[in-house]
């Protein structure tokens, strides 16, 4: 069913190639991106969280 | 430029945040006692209490709508609220549109909670809200996005932590899911047809429950974890090159998936493959995002133990975990053969929403609540107590469930020895499973006794603390920044806005181009405007590259926000810098999966071939079917025989695309708690639908159908027929041109024949009930091409 299908589309091959293209793009783009980035800013976004900057005290006190 | 940075004195909103953790479990008691009813009354249909906005059809979409919109909506609210804020140093973009967005969503949810029972209902699950709150959700939901974006936007802290990504693709996703699906045409104030029929609203559903799941219920629970779990254990996120990986190969496949819910259907077959790839890929993202949660925890552990919040966290992952690995699992097409329209699916859904969802959102408010009052919780011991009965709670509802999916599946299938059905009568397969339907009461109740004893924790906590309506923080104002610098940090701010025009550009040519191009006269046109939107394309990344290529020169002076470290040169981070060239990003994402599942579907003809036997209702059958929508039948009731030889045999022949060209909404249902309904009309002879719809178990002994006495007592309700018919025509249905105009009196033919029918059997009923419509619509159904098998 599946080929009598696609067979009605015209140019369904395009389809095919485009869609593994941006699929492959995205995530080979994705890989170099997230590898390119630095360990110090890596470092600073993971403490963005636990920068608490509240004057008085933060929340963390009420946890312990 | 003056590298001494001022220090600016700001004010978190901490009310706002407040008064969304008391919603959220307001409405979260509301939500659960809804599903507690509904779990009652499939062991004991007395609980239906005959009285129509309390039968099971109609308390069943106001049970999902609230755990999901208002419980985890306020949910979300709350803790987006509240990290927002501290992530962006800044205070909530203006309290007028936070105020606006809170009272706006409660009572969008008390109009759910009243439009819900009263019957008025679109009928497409999860999107059950008629139209006219469907146009209030969307401005509040607008209200929402500005208010996001405008906290974004002032903030003081130059990076996005992964967190907001997650809120951002929620608010866009979101919006973009509901708009599509919501789509319909009024009939009057209450009352409107979708805009898609049969297949295609199916598929367009479906890519919305999806990813209704996926954006409501994950993405920003996701964001909330990668907030909340770091700041609960005191240490920070295990890999955040990983938490970006989850992000983006979990908004880019997710949206693929949605056919899963279709598999075995009328939905074309290439269709429902590309569901079951797609959901299998899930695994890893999902997986990826559990772990990242989980290890941060490393070294932790003896915290766990001591620490409610965290038992609560670790729990929630988990359960994360597990229906991120089922989900799949069940998308498989030999596994969903099994598990679907079973209680399988009750199970699955029950895991994430109680472990997950309901898990995290106890351990945020045990969080959360103690510190805006600034005092310790009141009670460590009744939130452990609490923690232990909901856990229980969990597994006495979901493993019961397991256990009368699979056996209710393996008897539907079962044949005998001499080759027929070994269970003929659905019902046999019904009342072999009510012990489970008992022991799934008794979870449920536990797990709400669970948030009782949370409620009355959270209320002393709050009596014996007292609320800081802000909290007072300082940081560094963002410098402005000069033109070297601007061109150092922000290489294509002057590229920003003419990108993103030629990006939309080149997709809306390749997507017009890729629309025209099946037919054969606008083969040449469209092959062109698709390749011109490819070139764009390509250019325009081109072009981003050489602006992020150079750089310019590093200038002198940098701003002193940035100069922690050894760190500059930050090309790599002008994606998270630019909240708008992110966000169009994320929607590019979202966006492509859809269109791949649903152009074809909407364009290629061949994929719902036309029947010439399949008719339009007739006036008194559509309004049956209206009726049938407004008792939520479909939630109970399948309309969608797969080709399975046991489905074939108990229901008849299986359901085909082309009998469904008519059916705005369509009604193919998710689940059996009774039997299907394709191939119900002229099974039985009109009589026995009127003894049925009085009293189930009087044609059916141990039926656990409710029973519709006010069916017979209602006259039906003509007065917008016409406008029903009309509308029904601009949508596609051919009725012949002055049909409205003799449409009563048709109307008035068909029911009084079919109520002389009634009264052959001494069955003395008015015409003009609404028993007759709903008769003439159930034996309509399947009846287009019975004939052939």
């Amino acid at each position: 069913m599946i080929k009598a299908v696609l067979n009605h589309i015209n140019g369904v091959d395009l389809y095919a190639i485009l869609s593994l293209g941006l699929f492959m793009s995205f995530f080979i783009g994705m890989l170099f991106w997230v590898c390119s980035l630095r360990k110090t800013h890596l470092k600073h976004m993971q403490q963005l969280p636990l920068d608490t900057i509240e004057k008085e005290h933060s929340g963390d006190n009420y946890h312990a | 430029m003056n590298t001494m940075t001022t220090i600016e004195t700001f004010k978190y909103d901490n009310r706002i945040v407040r008064n969304f953790a008391v919603a959220t479990v307001i409405w979260g008691l509301v939500g659960m006692l809804g599903g507690l009813l509904l779990a009652i009354q499939l062991c004991l249909p007395q609980a239906n209490f005959d009285i129509s906005w309390l039968t099971f059809g109609r308390v069943r979409p106001l049970h999902t709508n609230a755990v999901i919109f208002a419980f985890v909506g306020n949910g979300i609210f709350m803790g987006v609220y509240y990290s927002l804020q501290r992530l962006c140093k800044a205070r909530m973009f203006n309290d007028l549109l936070s105020r606006i967005h809170f009272w706006g969503w409660q009572f969008i949810i008390v109009c759910a909670a009243i439009s819900l029972p009263a019957g008025k209902t679109s009928s497409k699950e999860y999107a059950e809200l008629e139209w006219p709150i469907d146009v209030l959700i969307t401005v509040i939901w607008v209200i929402f996005a500005i208010n996001l974006f405008g906290t974004i936007i002032r903030r003081r802290e130059r990076h996005m932590y992964v967190a907001i990504w997650f809120y951002i693709a929620t608010v866009i996703t979101v919006a973009v899911l509901h708009i599509v699906n919501s789509l319909a045409v009024p009939v009057e104030l209450f009352k409107s047809y979708s805009v898609y029929a049969g297949v295609q609203d199916a598929l367009v559903q479906w890519w919305y429950g999806h990813n209704a799941v996926a954006f409501f219920l994950t993405t920003p629970y996701l964001g909330l974890m990668y907030y909340f779990l770091p700041k609960a254990a005191d240490r920070p996120v295990f890999s955040y090159r990983l938490s970006i990986i989850h992000f983006w190969s979990l908004i880019f496949l997710y949206i693929w998936a949605g056919p899963h819910h279709l598999l075995f259907t009328s939905l074309p077959d290439w269709a429902q493959s590309l569901g079951m790839v797609f959901s299998l890929m899930l695994i890893a993202p999902s997986w990826g995002g559990m772990l990242n949660g989980l290890l941060t925890l490393r070294g932790a552990w003896d915290k766990v133990r001591k620490d409610p919040v965290l038992k609560f966290f670790v729990v929630a992952v988990t359960s994360y975990g597990m229906a991120t690995l089922e989900g799949p699992l069940m998308a498989i097409k030999s596994v969903n053969a099994l598990s679907h329209y079973t209680d399988w699916t009750i199970a699955h859904v029950h895991t994430a929403a109680l472990g997950w969802n309901g898990f995290f959102t106890f351990g945020l408010l045990y969080w959360i609540i103690p510190t805006l009052y600034k005092t310790p919780l009141y009670s460590k011991k009744l939130a452990n107590y609490h923690f232990a009965i909901g856990l229980t709670g969990i597994l006495v509802y979901v493993v019961p469930m397991y256990w009368a999916g699979v056996t209710q599946g393996l008897m539907w299938k079962q044949f005998n020895a001499e080759g027929f059905l070994a269970y003929p009568n659905f019902l046999e397969t019904v009342t072999q499973i009510i012990p489970m339907y008992w022991m799934r009461a008794t979870g449920g109740l536990l797990y709400i006794v669970g948030a009782i004893l949370m409620s009355i924790n959270l209320i002393k906590t709050m009596k014996k603390g007292e609320l800081e309506e802000e909290t007072v923080a300082e940081a560094p104002a963002l410098e402005p920044i000069t033109t070297d610098i601007e061109k150092y940090y922000y290489p294509h701010r002057a590229l920003g806005l003419k990108s993103i025009l030629i990006t939309g550009t080149s997709l809306f040519f390749i997507y017009i181009g890729a629309y025209v191009l099946p037919s054969n006269e606008m083969q040449i046109p469209g092959g062109i405007l698709f390749l011109i939107g490819i070139v764009l394309l390509v250019f325009n990344i081109v072009k981003i590259i050489d602006a992020r290529e150079d750089n310019g020169e590093e200038p002198d002076e940098l701003p002193s926000f940035n100069l922690e470290d050894d760190q500059h040169p930050y090309r790599h981070r002008a994606l998270e810098r630019k909240p708008i060239i992110f966000t169009c990003l994320s929607l590019i994402a979202i966006l492509i999966g859809g269109m791949v599942e649903m152009i074809p579907t909407f364009m290629v003809k061949s994929n719902i071939p036309t029947i010439t036997s399949v008719k339009p209702y007739t006036a008194l059958e559509l309004q049956g079917r209206d009726l049938y929508i407004r008792e939520g039948c479909v939630g109970c009731h399948s309309q969608m025989i797969r080709p399975f030889r046991n489905e074939t045999e108990r229901y008849g022949t299986y359901s085909k695309a082309g009998e469904f060209v008519y059916d705005h909404p369509f009604l193919w249902g998710s689940k059996r708690i009774g039997p299907d309904l394709h191939r119900i009309g002229k099974k039985y002879p009109d009589a026995w639908h009127y003894r049925h719809m009085i009293d189930p178990s009087s044609t059916s002994p141990g039926s656990i159908m409710p029973k519709y006495p006010w069916l017979i007592e209602n006259t039906l309700d003509n007065d917008s027929l016409e406008r029903k018919i009309t509308t029904m025509r601009k949508l596609g249905v051919p009725y012949p041109e002055g049909y409205e105009e003799v449409v009563l009196k048709e109307l008035n033919i068909q029911a009084k024949a079919i109520a002389a029918n009634l009264s052959k059997a001494n069955m003395t009923v008015a015409s003009d009930k609404e028993i007759i419509a709903l008769i003439a619509y159930l034996q309509r159904l399947g009846t287009d091409i019975k004939g052939e098998k």
